[in-house]
């Protein structure tokens, strides 16, 4: 095991490189001219030149990419340049939010998902099952920003029940934390509905039920401890999909979080600040996915051995 | 005089399909008497394990009892509401099933498998459910049981995992425990320390073993008296002793001369030629005129039912078996 989480580590080196590289060679073919953007509107042809030589723009490409490099291997994200603060500030300001989002939807996902899954498995093909179902897909089918901006019509326009925009109080989390984590609700509720069934087949159940356990204790105890090992795994990529969900449910419900900051800084060629975002939300996914892994490969040890 | 235990009246468990109708168990009687071992045996799809099924009330969908009784101590059970049943189940009568390997939840300690039956059905405290399981698993033989009970079912090896099922069936003390095919995914050496286990148990907690199996060295081992099965039917019923000194049914026959024997001297193995019809066909005759070496127009046209002879010693559904015949062994006869 521990082998295991060494080697994955590992891998996430070249993962860094990689998208470093690939945020790199992106911002390169980004339109419009980083000196420029800078300067300001109406500076001139001297002042533009002199930022291009002062933040090395003027190197080659690849120079450019081991500069930078150099400074991250050493700990150092650069500066920003839109207002020569450090990046890895900025992203500390930042990150949290996100995290608090992302954690909140997978919290929606986690318990909306299974319970219903629930609902659904206990009787299958009943009324209750079919209405589950449909919902589930129509949250599937829904985009989490659209979702939001429906969401924020509805309940902050029209019904005004609660705050537009902002991430200041319980009351601001609501909207955006469901937009974020129904998707992920959805699917997490069709898997916990099939794994159920699935489950329910097996000879095990016919054994729990031939030694008279009670329903209650089949359905919790022997159908949904082992039904919810492949759960795991959706919820671990969800976790992933909800992550790049933050950018566009920060930019409807305007809540500063790392999401917004990368958008911001790419509007802005702020490539130091980008680099850094994404290379942070990078790390954060490997190490998610790796936790999951492992979680996985936990639960799965009486399966894998088999 | 022997206490009937279980006592089986015209039971018809069938599938109802858009297909049509699969008579998978097509008015069945059976007794079981208390502390006694009864045999069903039949070909692979005669409808054993949907026999034993039926008892516990556990038909899969879309199969269902449709018609008899299944009398436990008197009471009978098709009647009973699924409530009743989880009081019965486990408790007055546990069940073996075929798989081994897959009948322990893989999830949970094989130690709380067993306290969790103790629970269902006695109003014990979990710590005591606990030393009771670890007890189970001393008694059916498994070494330093205190260690194995917080084990998961994927640490043991396969006669292991069989023995805790062993275990979890006993561990009410139920006067029937059902097994079918206990042993038959099991390699040989394990198979008869299993069977063994199983009758020392009998002796001890003085229970009815069902044994279902489709192996006739199986049956020679270990039953009292034997039921022949043969699509959804019994065929013939009669004493262990009775069946291999001069089986009656021409399939009967048919399934001791597809065994080898181990203390004669075997002329040619003679596998039955045909195969078992499928419950979904229906019959105007004997279900196995077809296959059978002594089949005549009256066996194609008539459905024999099972007739007793000699004060109930034994039954057989054949037009071609009655007394007087009895003393010549005709499709022996005929084949040897
Ligand atoms: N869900 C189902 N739908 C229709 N027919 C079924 C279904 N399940 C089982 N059967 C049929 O019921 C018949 C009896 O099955 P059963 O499992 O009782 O046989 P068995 O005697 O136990 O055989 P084996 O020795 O292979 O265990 C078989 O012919 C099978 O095809
Ligand atoms: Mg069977």
């Amino acid at each position: 095991m521990l082998l295991f989480i060494i080697k994955r580590l590992l891998q996430t080196i070249p993962v860094i490189f990689g998208v470093t590289l690939v945020v790199f060679l992106i911002m390169q073919m980004v339109p419009g001219d980083t000196a420029q953007v800078l300067a300001g509107e109406g500076a001139s042809q001297e002042t533009i030149e002199d930022l291009r030589e002062e933040y090395g723009l003027n190197d080659p490409l690849h120079v450019q990419y081991f500069d930078y490099m150099k400074g991250l291997l050493q700990g150092d994200m650069g500066q920003s340049l839109k207002n020569e603060r450090p990046v890895i500030d900025e992203i500390m300001v930042r990150l949290p939010i996100s995290i608090e989002l992302a954690i909140y939807a997978t919290i929606v996902t986690i318990i909306f998902g299974i319970t219903a899954g629930i609902i659904s498995a206990v009787r299958p093909y009943s009324a209750s099952d079919m209405t589950v179902m449909v919902i589930a897909l129509l949250g599937i089918s829904f985009p989490s920003f659209w979702l939001g901006m429906i969401l924020m019509f509805i309940f902050s326009v029209e019904l005004q029940w609660l705050p537009v925009s902002g991430w200041d109080s319980v009351q601001h989390m609501v909207l955006p934390v469901l937009a974020l984590g129904t998707a992920g609700a959805a699917i997490v509720a069709r898997m916990t509905r099939s794994s159920m069934l699935e489950v329910v087949r097996q000879d095990y159940i016919r054994t729990a039920k031939a030694k008279g356990i009670k329903n209650y204790l089949i359905i919790y105890k022997h159908t949904l401890r082992n039904a919810l090992i492949p759960v795991i795994t959706v919820v671990g990529l969800q976790f992933g999909a909800l992550l790049g969900g933050t950018v566009l449910i920060e930019s409807v419900f305007a809540i500063n979080g790392l999401g917004r900051l990368i958008l911001e800084s790419i509007r802005m060629r702020d490539l130091p600040m980008v680099q850094g975002g994404v290379l942070v939300a990078s790390i954060i996914f490997v190490l998610v996915n790796l936790f999951v892994d492992i979680l996985y490969k936990f639960f799965n040890r009486r399966i894998d051995i088999n | 005089m022997k206490e009937t235990l279980l006592e089986i009246e015209g039971l018809k468990t069938h599938f109802i399909t858009k297909k049509g109708t699969g008579r998978v168990v097509d008015g069945i009687d059976l007794t079981v008497y208390k502390g006694e071992t009864l045999g069903i045996v039949g070909e692979s799809g005669c409808g054993k394990s949907m026999t034993s099924l039926s008892i516990l009330q556990l038909v899969p969908e879309p199969g269902k009892i449709v018609a008899g009784s299944i009398k436990l101590n008197g009471d009978d059970l098709v009647t009973k509401t699924e409530k009743q049943m989880q009081a019965i189940r486990g408790n007055h009568i546990s069940m073996i099933f075929q798989e081994p390997m897959t009948s322990l939840n893989p999830v949970i300690t094989v130690g709380e498998q067993i306290a969790e039956t103790i629970r269902a059905h006695q109003p014990i405290s979990r710590k005591e459910a606990r030393i009771k399981s670890i007890e189970m698993l001393r008694l059916v033989g498994i070494p330093s049981p205190e260690e194995r009970a917080k084990q998961e079912p994927y640490q043991l090896s396969g006669g292991m995992r069989q023995r805790v099922v062993i275990a979890m069936a006993l561990a009410c003390n139920p006067e029937l425990l059902i097994a079918d095919e206990p042993t038959t995914a099991l390699d040989v050496t394990i198979q008869s320390q299993i069977i063994k286990l199983m009758k020392d148990l009998q002796k001890e907690l003085n229970m009815a073993v069902l044994f279902i199996t489709h192996d006739l060295g199986v049956v020679a081992e270990s039953c009292d008296r034997v039921a022949v099965m043969y699509a959804g039917e019994i065929v013939e019923k009669s004493t262990t002793e009775e069946l291999f000194r001069k089986p009656k049914h021409p399939y009967t026959k048919g399934l001791l001369d597809s065994i080898p024997k181990i203390n004669e001297v075997q002329e040619e193995l003679t596998p039955m030629k045909g195969s078992i019809p499928s419950p979904f066909t229906e019959h105007s005759g004997c279900k196995f005129a077809d296959r059978c070496p002594l089949a005549t127009d009256i066996c194609f046209e008539q459905h024999p039912s099972l007739v007793a002879y000699e004060n109930d010693s034994y039954q057989v559904r054949c037009f071609h078996y009655n007394e007087s015949t009895s003393g010549k062994d005709v499709g022996h006869a005929k084949q040897s």
